[in-house]
């Protein structure tokens, strides 16, 4: 790869980030990614009058005697392509600072000795992998005092400048820069695992570095590995403090259920509710219920089966203690239960704005929205809960991010709850010819559109856009395969096969967009 | 007293006192017209008492005629606020004739510049000598041996000042750099200005040792300040008669304060103002400012320095604007022009130029 | 535009004049009413203004600039002869640096004297205040019945002792004299400080009529109107301030009027031309107030020391729509094609009160600088307040410090204008 990437002289951002340019005051920065190659310590204005291009200028005694002296220098550096000025806050004026970016020079003040400064950078520039060697082992410094993934990656952002450095797992970012993860003409990616326990890939860290910079590649990759094992820490961290706190939040919101009457094993059915009072856990956990609530259930496109990834449930939660600090978020079965509360019946105003917020989340980490009606207390939330996740398994036929409101379902929402899944299964057994033919998608799909249409061949010609003829003939070899809807005994339950095994080909929502 | 003399002079009368007055200001736009009043009525009235003044070019005397240069040491504030009460030119003349024994046949202006280039035609209808039309600066500059005369290895001293208070000084010293220390402190104590006869002389050293015409021109150049064309024609005009140019236009932005070190044998501190060019390339003007404009900088880069001449033209009142009166938002023009020859010589550049501003960059006109 | 009428103050502007004067009745910029009568009587001018627009007005500024102007040139007229003392180390030994450069100002001052004593700019003490010289003067004054008196010291304005015991002296001997003192104008150099303080104290006399005329007659009209006094650089000041200080109230008609055909136009940043019987002059105004110079007051035939408004010679600028005349202020160029009198008032009626301070400092440090400038914009926003502004709404408008030329290092002029806010309080009760 690199041949010599620790030899690679530095530029400006990097000397800015250690001892003694870090405490500089960069009153103007020009572009930091300019390289430097050579210090040079001015004392008179004869010695400007040599620089060469992409020198530090460190403004001294005669060369830094005021106000004038810094701007004759600082056209000097522009004449002489130099990267960047340094100069005494004695000889600093604001005018100067206009100048400077007039110029386009960069200019820093400094209130250390000219003539230390300068020393030091000359030792910093002749030998740029001491410098980086320092900066790195500065760098695990601070990496270590980390608690936190995004303090990690801010290190990280901070310390590589314009090499945007994200966490990804499972290809959606988590945190960092999302810069580093987009394909750039003049970038290279620099990929660095991050196993968890039991060597199980868990996140990479991706840095985007640009061309022209790419030896420095060798640099950013060592940086990158030296995060991993503080981004662990910090991950069993925040696990532990999550999965503690998720397992209390659940718990409390069981007790909502048990106070809305709601029997917390059957997922289906409406139930009875009756008034109840909002208790005193509840609002230590931060939820109120008093008043008038609308829930949000926020599920996975596909339905896991299962509940879903922890990692997840934490990921959500990161979203809403950044965006929807007052929204309540709980992991519930398959999916999250969110809820807006308001002192009196709000017209959903809130709640779309709310919804504005996820979206961008939910699109990303292929996650559907659905809103339940607006209710009062704590049986009303747990109706809109209800209501809510009925909404969200409609959502799915959108595609990821998109929301459904319980209000636009009604009776269609009871499709939503088939088990789609153990259905096509049951086909495999009822309708094994059918379920052989090459061309078992469509004669699926014109058999239901037929039955959607009560029978119709014309109009499901139409919907299908596929001439008569060829709907007569689709079902013609559908029945010949076994596929005799016929019989009215044996029609609601082919009907509902067909309905599963067309949701279940159906290309899953995740790629498509609203 | 009469001096014969070979040539034809010209004469000044009390007519010519405006015109005098705006050029001299015009070689030495440093301070405001607060003494203008009382010196030109003071100089109008005299001449018409005493008749005409004689302005005679130094060769135009036999050499061996004494001669005293005449001005006003100090601060102009100081002499706006405390008027001369009449007789200090005249008196320090008359107390460095007793010094040195002898009697002066003219007088002439140590810088033909601001109220200095009045005086000696105060103290010269006084004494009833003629004026000489030489002077050794042809502008102004800090110090009083920055004269074309001590370039030529003439003396300032013995020197005497008299002060407002009627107090006078009589100074010998060998080195012409200590004369202008020692007088400081006395001027200090004698109200901030004082008169000060220096450079005692005879018209033949002066032949070779002074800027000749430097005091006619001041009357040229101020007959066209005082006609009232708008800074456009003034600025074109100005140009044609004393060679200025002009170097950009803009917006006074900042004044600064003590902007660079100072050292304390020049008067008055570093200031700097900052002009930000109106059209144009845009740039950003720095002067750097010691009693006068000693330095131009365009976007950094050193564009006029002394011992040229620079002076700021207030668009909006067509008129030269004086230092110590500049206002940020004020508009101005920028002009330079250039100062006497002898003052880009190599020892002329050591006197006056950037670097004796603490200013070590090589002069505009020298690269 | 205007949201509600109601809550727009309305401010009545006032010109006298020797032959005619007029009254305007505005509301943000907007005339409502005008008023015209011969001769100079304020009582008639607002018994002419509308019953409705009296009941809606909040203060009366009335422009006395005229009146004083014309006392002061009618070779004749009527102003009080005035003995002038200047305190200095050394009296004139020439007869033209004895008297005044000015006519206009020798044609008052009846006596001349001078007191060996005065500081320099920095208030050091260039001798001792002459006490047997100054009981001479007093004597003098006393026997020969001179009644105005002005005092000069040199550097008063840094040191106000000498001239201060000047003064106290002649009032003891004199109490009822009318005594001007330079001190309280600021400002550099003697003859312009002198032909200040020398109108002032002519000025007393028939300032004070005009006043109480003026006062009597707002009070006749509206008991508790509040009266201002427009002075020259285009602000105003209360009518107790002006009757010890009438000077000020000189070229308050130029800058007034600048001021009005720039409230007409709704710029408030511009320049005005303006016609004068000797030819067009103009003006600037910046942030709607008076673009102002020490020394700049034309048509007295004298330099003060107090500012007025910078009118120079429009040769240069043919008109509005010169792209030369645009081009060289860059600010929009207005022609003044009211009538004068007219513009004068309306811009007597949105006018500030305003306050100006012109002092010499010495600095060693950039520190100390900030210190002086705290120090001169405190001094400067308390003699706005003293002037009339309502506390807490001055601000300062122009601020500016340049080193003095060919003084002693570290010498810096300093230069404050602070103007008070337009009184929006609601009408005094009644």
């Amino acid at each position: 790869m690199r041949n010599r990437p620790s030899t690679a002289s530095l530029d400006l951002a990097e000397l800015l980030r250690v001892e003694p340019l870090a405490r500089a005051e960069a009153v103007h920065l020009a572009d930091p990614s300019r390289r430097v190659h050579q210090v040079v310590l001015a004392e008179t204005f004869e010695r400007l009058g040599h620089i060469v291009p992409h020198s530090v200028v460190v403004l001294h005694a005669e060369a830094a005697a005021g106000g004038w002296s810094l701007a004759a220098a600082l056209h000097a550096a522009w004449e002489r392509n130099a990267s960047v000025v340094v100069v005494p806050r004695a000889a600093m004026s604001s005018s100067s600072a206009v100048l400077a970016e007039r110029l386009g020079i960069a200019l820093l003040v400094i209130d250390d000795d000219p003539v230390d400064v300068a020393l030091t950078l000359a030792g910093q520039i002749s030998a740029p992998q001491c410098a980086r060697a320092v900066r790195v082992a500065l760098c695990a410094e601070r990496l270590a005092e980390q608690s936190s993934i995004r303090g990690v990656l801010g290190v990280l952002n901070t310390e590589l400048g314009h090499v945007p450095v994200a966490l990804t797992i499972g290809g959606s970012v988590v945190a960092g820069r999302a810069a580093a993860v987009r394909e750039r003409a003049d970038h290279e990616q620099v990929r660095v695992q991050v196993h968890g326990a039991g060597e199980r890939p868990w996140a990479e860290l991706v840095a985007s570095v640009p061309t022209p910079a790419a030896d420095l590649g060798g640099h950013v990759g060592t940086l990158l590995r030296l995060a991993r094992l503080p981004l662990l820490a910090a991950w069993a961290q925040a696990r532990m403090d999550t999965s503690t706190q998720v397992a209390q939040e659940r718990a409390a919101f069981e007790m909502l259920r048990r106070l809305g009457s709601e029997p917390a094993t059957d997922r289906a059915v409406p139930v009875q509710y009756d008034g109840a009072e909002s208790t005193s856990w509840s609002s230590e956990l931060g939820w109120r219920v008093e008043g008038v609530n609308r829930a949000v259930w926020i599920a996975p496109i596909q339905d896991p089966g299962s509940e879903p990834p922890p990692e997840l449930t934490q990921l959500l939660r990161a979203t809403w203690q950044r965006h929807l600090p007052d929204w309540p978020i709980v992991a519930d079965d398959d999916g999250w239960i969110s809820w807006q509360n308001s002192a009196d019946a709000d017209s959903g105003t809130a709640m779309r704005r709310g919804i504005t917020t996820m979206t961008p989340t939910a699109r990303t980490h292929a996650l559907v929205l659905g809103v339940g009606g607006a209710h009062a207390g704590i049986p009303g939330l747990m109706r809109s809960v209800v209501e809510a996740r009925l909404a969200a398994y409609v959502a799915r036929e959108g595609g990821a991010g998109s929301v459904t409101w319980f209000d636009q379902v009604g009776a269609q929402a009871a499709l939503a709850w088939l088990p789609v899944g153990k259905i096509a299964q049951v086909a495999d057994f009822c309708l094994a010819d059918l379920m052989a033919a090459r061309d078992r998608s469509s004669l699926v799909e014109t058999v239901l559109t037929v039955l959607d249409c009560g029978g119709s061949l014309s109009q499901a010609s139409a919907r299908l856009g596929v001439h008569r003829n060829t709907v007569l003939s689709r079902v013609a070899r559908a029945k010949e395969l076994g596929l005799v809807f016929d019989d009215p005994s044996r029609r609601l339950a082919l009907h509902v096969v067909c309905y599963a095994l067309g949701a279940l080909w159906r290309t899953p929502g995740a790629e498509r967009s609203q | 007293m009469s001096i014969g003399y070979v040539g034809s002079g010209k004469s000044i009368t009390a007519a010519d006192i405006p015109a005098l007055y705006e050029g001299a200001k015009f070689y030495s736009p440093a301070v405001g017209d607060a003494s203008k009043a009382s010196l030109v009525s003071w100089l109008m009235d005299l001449l018409e008492r005493n008749g005409p003044v004689v302005l005679v070019r130094p060769d135009a005397l036999p050499p061996q005629v004494h001669c005293v240069s005449l001005c006003v040491i100090g601060s102009g504030a100081a002499l706006a606020d405390l008027p001369p009460s009449g007789d200090e030119f005249v008196l320090a003349v008359r107390e460095l004739e007793h010094v040195m024994h002898r009697r002066f046949g003219a007088v002439y202006p140590l810088a033909a510049a601001t109220i200095s280039a009045l005086v000696p035609l105060a103290a010269a209808s006084q004494l009833d000598v003629p004026l000489l039309d030489a002077d050794g600066m042809g502008r102004t500059f800090a110090l009083i041996h920055h004269t074309s005369m001590s370039l030529a290895g003439l003396s300032p001293a013995p020197l005497v000042v008299r002060g407002p208070t009627g107090e006078t000084v009589t100074i010998e010293v060998r080195a012409s750099a200590r004369a202008d220390t020692l007088l400081r402190s006395n001027v200090d104590t004698l109200g901030g200005w004082a008169a000060l006869a220096s450079y005692p002389c005879t018209a033949g050293d002066l032949r070779r040792a002074a800027l000749p015409s430097t005091v006619s021109r001041l009357i040229n150049v101020g007959r066209l300040l005082l006609e009232p064309v708008g800074a456009d024609v003034l600025v074109t005009r100005l140009a044609a008669v004393t060679g200025c140019q002009r170097i950009g236009r803009g917006r006074i932005v900042e004044l600064e304060h003590l902007s660079r070190p100072s050292d304390v044998t020049i008067p008055a501190h570093p200031s700097s103002v900052v002009i930000d060019e109106i059209g144009g390339q845009g740039r950003l003007f720095r002067l750097e400012l010691r009693s006068e404009i000693v330095a131009v900088f365009a976007d950094g880069a050193l564009a006029a320095a002394a011992p040229d001449l620079v002076c700021l033209v207030d668009i909006l009142r067509g008129e030269l604007a004086t230092l110590d009166s500049l206002e940020p938002g004020d508009v101005v023009d920028v002009l330079v022009m250039p100062a006497d020859a002898i003052w880009y010589s190599a020892e002329g550049l050591a006197m006056v130029g950037p670097t004796s501003h603490g200013i070590p960059l090589d002069h505009p006109r020298r690269r | 535009m205007v949201a509600n009428r109601a809550d727009v103050p309305v401010h009545v502007g006032m010109s006298l004049g020797p032959d005619r004067s007029q009254a305007v009745v505005v509301r943000h910029r907007t005339v409502l009413g005008s008023v015209s009568v011969p001769g100079s009587d304020p009582s008639e001018l607002l018994s002419g203004i509308r019953p409705a627009d009296r009941a809606q007005a909040r203060s009366v500024t009335i422009d006395i600039s005229r009146l004083l102007l014309a006392a002061v040139l009618q070779a004749s007229g009527g102003l009080s002869p005035v003995a002038m003392i200047r305190v200095r180390p050394r009296a004139a030994t020439d007869l033209a640096l004895g008297r005044h450069p000015a006519e206009v100002i020798e044609r008052l001052v009846t006596r001349r004297f001078t007191i060996p004593g005065g500081h320099d700019l920095f208030g050091r003490e260039l001798g001792p205040l002459d006490r047997q010289a100054l009981q001479a003067v007093c004597r003098e004054i006393e026997r020969d019945g001179t009644r105005c008196i002005a005092v000069v010291a040199a550097g008063s304005q840094a040191q106000p002792r000498h001239e201060r015991e000047v003064a106290d002296r002649l009032q003891a001997v004199l109490p009822d004299a009318r005594i001007s003192v330079a001190y309280d104008f600021g400002g550099l150099g003697l003859a312009p400080r002198e032909a200040t303080v020398a109108l002032n104290s002519a000025l007393s006399d028939i300032a004070e009529d005009i006043l109480d005329a003026c006062e009597s007659a707002v009070r006749r009209w509206t008991p508790g109107m509040p009266l201002h006094v427009g002075r020259g650089d285009g602000g105003w000041v209360t009518a107790s301030r002006m009757r010890t200080l009438p000077v000020l109230g000189l070229g308050a008609a130029d800058a007034l009027e600048l001021l009005g055909a720039a409230a007409l136009t709704g710029v408030d940043d511009c320049r005005v031309l303006l016609d004068r019987p000797s030819g067009r002059v103009v003006g600037d105004v910046r942030h709607l107030l008076v673009a102002v110079r020490p020394y700049a007051l034309h048509g007295l035939g004298t330099e003060l020391v107090v500012p007025t408004a910078a009118l120079t010679g429009a040769d240069g600028v043919q008109n509005a729509s010169d792209p030369m005349a645009w081009r060289s202020g860059d600010v929009p160029l207005v022609e003044a094609d009211r009538d004068p009198d007219e513009l004068i008032c309306i811009g007597a009626a949105v006018s500030r009160p305003t306050a100006w301070l012109d002092e010499i400092a010495f600095i060693e440090s950039t520190d100390e600088l900030e210190g002086i400038r705290r120090d001169a914009q405190a001094r400067a926003t308390a003699i706005v307040t003293a002037n009339g502004a309502n506390p807490g709404t001055a601000d300062i408008v122009e601020m500016s410090t340049v080193a003095m030329p060919y003084s002693p290092s570290g010498t810096v002029r300093v230069r404050v204008r602070v103007a008070g806010a337009l009184d929006i309080r609601s009408r005094p009760g009644s």
